[in-house]
């Protein structure tokens, strides 16, 4: 940048020393040349007006004040009034006097003049700091900005304490809906009325509240094939029909059921079912009727749900029926002869038998022996020697 | 939501000051009150190895002892363990006896005053019934001093059938085929018993098949049966068994019976003049022929009348009870192999078709033209599940109850199952034409009803088992507990020792 103004210097350097320049124009040119004609003479500011040119101030009214002005002349007691009355007229008085008009600017001038030396004023020149290379000196410029926690005075509550009055504050917020404002939605609600014979197609779809989601295309139709019978379809023909939908019929609530996200829109899926059902009719009514297939219904696991029994339920009746049943069994065991006790039966068994009882066993033992010394007393008689 | 996890607590956890721990004990000290000096104790010595010194030029790898053959007991002879395990054992010593207890007559067996208590059977019967094999081990026989059985319902119906087949009347000659099921441990077993009680006290012809797996799982020998009929298979052995349980329970039956026609197939070998008992013999003695003397003593059983030529001392011929204890072994593919190592069906085997063949109504003539009982059960315990089989039981149960085969009701195997037809054939069995032959029945033993149960707890405790006082209260609970009177787990809450007091 340097180097280039000295060369530009350089140059009209030289330019100077040449003399005057001479405008070069076109030799064989006959015209004279003819500069542009230079811009008009700035006027001068126009003077601002002295003090005693001034135009005199209108009489005041209250009517000459603007409408905020007005408001407020309106809003004020009628003694104020008559006050600020009374010196808006001294004011304007005062200005339309020329004399005193003078006094007041020179009174203004004169202060203007001395302005200075009731504020002194300084232009000291602050050098920037010299921040080094790394900046440490550097001063935080987030610092500068007053922070709201800056000066706690241990008379508030924890910001996450704030977030759990906000919290609760949030949840009272949806009680006090739920308490005044849901109740009002009954008023909105409409009877429910079977769908008329002629819908006997349902469809589901699903929205995921505002998300994207890949299944929000998704469409499921479903339909009763009891509803098709006298209207669309034979009952051989509702046959043919469930042997074509295959695994989509559930032999429990009779209902067939299929889905389609096949294309990107619903309307196209759902227009893709109402296609398919269209079709599936046409072909049970003029197709192959398969009566040679029995019904594939392996697909569905029937679900045994057990239930409580009526004939189980403790009913005032049935309680009576129990109680009278009860009463009239121990009547019966009163009346019978004989309770066998199994203690009973085992202790009079061992009164009689021998196996049983040691002493019948010994004196039966006795018996024998007398009887087996009398056959072979000298056989023992022997042995004892 | 903002997280109730704080920074500020976790700069609070400083270690512990130095200062709060206790000091290091810098020198071992002796209580302070101790006078003496402190004495350490000797260094321990540096203990050389336990081996002692390193030995050299002996082996050091670890030796290993040779175990010596442990000397075991021998092993029991063949058989004797199979045999400990289907002892029967019908009487225990130590029980007592049951005063007042009745034997099985033909005069009680109907009477329903009976019911509820326990009948004996007669002590000479019993080698019949063990010769069909009518007991079971494992029954409980062995508990009491003599094997009895409780009249329920059932056998009560039964002696009345059995009765009216046998007696004058318009029942006579009837020839009735049931199926008996019910839950495990319900008395299917038991009442098949109870009918060939019955039988023998009327003296009739009783056939039993106690073991119908015993057929099908490969453990007698079998053969096809002729050329002409190469997919059929005759069991040999097995039919020789039965002809010696046949003979062993019938003997004084068959003893007093004659052969009325001619049978070519045993040749000169039965005359005029032979029993029913020595055709029968022919079969034990030679199990070659065993299927032969069967057909033929059946034909002799089921003849109405004699032959040309043979009515010199014809005797009509007493009504047959016929028992299959546990049916469902003969519903499948057996263990048998063709000779291309095809699987061969229960139903080829000529033993098993025979017995089930009976099932069908006759033609012209019933199955039994001498009347009779088929008592064919189920069983709970040893079951293969074959979903054919219990199709055709509930179609038999919708049959009885008067469905036509044709209605939608009727049940019906699922098409995509890949139910057996044979088996849902051989018990399809439509209305029968002849008269004096029932349709084909499902009876289904359920639990003994409180009274009944009491009778039977009080068997117990009189025969000195069960320490309990046979009170209406206990009976209920027992009943209760046993699933609403099912016998057999009756039975194992009162033979179960207690020791109350």
């Amino acid at each position: 940048m340097a180097s280039a103004a000295r060369y530009l210097g350089r140059s009209a350097l030289s330019m100077a020393r040449r003399g005057p320049m001479a405008i070069p124009y076109r030799s064989f040119s006959a015209t004279t040349p003819s500069f542009v004609s230079e811009d008009p003479p700035v006027p001068p500011a126009p003077r601002e007006p002295r003090p005693d040119e001034l135009p005199a101030m209108a009489e005041y009214s209250p009517d000459l004040l603007s409408k905020e002005e007005r408001s407020m002349y309106d809003m004020l007691a009628p003694e104020e009034r008559e006050q600020f009355d009374a010196e808006n007229h001294r004011m304007v008085e005062e200005f339309n006097d020329p004399q005193k008009r003078a006094a007041a600017f020179a009174e203004l001038e004169k202060s203007v003049n001395q302005i200075d030396k009731e504020y002194p004023m300084r232009f000291e020149d602050i050098r920037d700091r010299r921040v080094g290379f790394w900046g440490d000196e550097e001063d935080d410029e987030f610092a500068y900005v007053e922070d709201a926690d800056e000066e706690f005075n241990d008379d508030d509550i924890t910001s996450m304490a704030h977030a759990e009055l906000e919290v609760h504050r949030e949840i009272r917020e949806y009680a006090r809906i739920a308490a005044w404002d849901m109740p009002l939605l009954s008023h909105l609600a409409k009877p429910f009325t079977l769908p008329p014979q002629t819908h006997i197609l349902r469809f589901r779809y699903t929205t995921y509240m505002g998300e994207s989601h890949p299944a929000e295309n998704k469409v499921v139709l479903e339909l009763s094939t009891q509803d098709l019978t006298p209207k669309y379809l034979s009952e051989a023909q509702r046959q043919t029909f469930l042997k074509l939908v295959g695994p989509r019929y559930n032999p429990d609530t009779d209902i067939v059921r299929m889905s389609c996200e096949k294309f990107t829109t619903r309307a196209q899926n759902k227009r893709y079912l109402v296609d398919i059902v269209d079709s599936l009719v046409k072909e049970a009514k003029e197709g192959d009727a398969f009566a040679d297939i029995p019904l594939d219904l392996r697909h569905h696991k029937p679900k045994t749900k057990l239930q409580f029994p009526d004939s189980w339920k403790l009913t005032a009746e049935r309680k009576k029926h129990i109680e009278a049943r009860r009463a009239e069994r121990q009547r019966l065991e009163k009346e019978r002869a004989g309770i066998i006790d199994g203690k009973t039966v085992i202790a009079d068994a061992a009164r009689i038998l021998p196996a049983l009882n040691p002493a019948l066993k010994a004196k039966a033992t006795e018996e024998r022996e007398k009887v087996a010394v009398r056959v072979t007393g000298k056989a023992q008689k022997k042995r004892l020697r | 939501m903002v997280s109730s996890f704080c920074w500020g607590c976790l700069t609070r956890l400083r270690p512990t000051p130095r200062a709060v721990l206790p000091p290091p004990v810098a020198a071992p000290r002796a209580a302070a009150f101790h006078t003496s000096t402190v004495r350490y104790a000797l260094p321990t010595k540096k203990k050389n190895s336990l081996d002692g010194p390193p030995k050299y030029r002996q082996a050091k790898s670890a030796r290993m002892k040779k175990k010596k053959p442990v000397e075991r007991a021998r092993p029991p002879p063949v058989g004797e363990r199979k045999a400990l395990r289907k002892r029967i054992v019908l009487s225990n010593p130590n029980a007592l006896e049951v005063e007042g207890m009745q034997d099985f007559t033909s005069e009680n067996m109907v009477d329903a005053r009976l019911r509820g208590s326990v009948l004996g059977l007669p002590v000479p019967m019993l080698t019949q019934l063990r010769a069909v094999e009518a007991f079971k081990p494992k029954q409980g026989w062995s508990i009491f001093r003599r094997p009895g059985t409780v009249v329920r319902r059932e056998t009560l119906e039964l002696g009345r059938l059995i009765d009216s087949i046998s007696n004058e009347g318009q029942d006579k000659g009837k020839s009735v085929k049931k199926i008996v099921t019910g839950v495990r441990g319900s008395g299917k077993t038991v009442h098949l018993l109870q009918a060939m009680a019955m039988a023998f006290t009327k003296q009739w012809v009783v056939f039993t098949v106690p073991e119908p797996q015993d057929l099908v799982i490969a453990h007698t020998g079998y053969a096809p049966l002729s050329d002409e009929t190469p997919n059929l298979y005759v069991q040999n052995e097995a039919t020789a068994t039965l002809l010696s349980r046949t003979v062993a329970a019938n003997e004084q039956v068959l003893k007093s019976l004659h052969v009325s026609r001619e049978h070519p197939a045993l040749k000169s070998s039965v005359k005029a003049g032979t029993t029913l008992e020595e055709l029968a013999k022919l079969g034990i003695q030679d199990p070659a022929i065993a299927w032969v003397v069967f057909q033929a003593l059946w034909t002799e059983l089921t003849a109405t009348s004699p032959a040309s030529g043979f009515d010199k001392n014809f005797k009509p011929r007493p009504p047959m009870l016929v028992t299959v204890d546990g049916l469902s072994h003969w519903m499948k593919n057996s263990e048998y192999r063709s000779a291309e190592f095809e699987p061969i069906h229960a139903h080829d085997l000529v033993f098993v078709r025979h017995f089930l063949e009976l099932l069908k109504p006759g033609t012209g003539k019933p199955t039994l033209p001498n009347g009779g009982l088929l008592l064919y059960s189920t069983s709970a315990s040893n079951n293969p599940t074959i979903y054919s089989f219990e199709v055709a039981l509930k179609q038999i149960a919708a049959r009885q109850a008067g469905l036509n085969a044709s209605a939608p009701e009727f049940p019906q195997a699922d098409p995509y199952s890949g139910a057996d037809k044979r088996v849902i054939d051989a018990f399809d069995s439509s209305k029968p034409t002849v008269a004096k032959e029932g349709i084909l029945e499902l009876q289904t033993l359920g639990g003994l009803t409180r009274d009944e149960a009491r009778g039977f707890m009080e068997y117990f405790a009189r025969s000195g088992l069960l320490r309990e006082k046979i009170s209406d209260e206990w009976v209920g609970e027992k009943w209760s507990l046993a699933g609403g009177g099912v016998i057999g787990e009756l039975e194992k809450l009162g033979r179960r020792l207690r020791v109350t007091d």
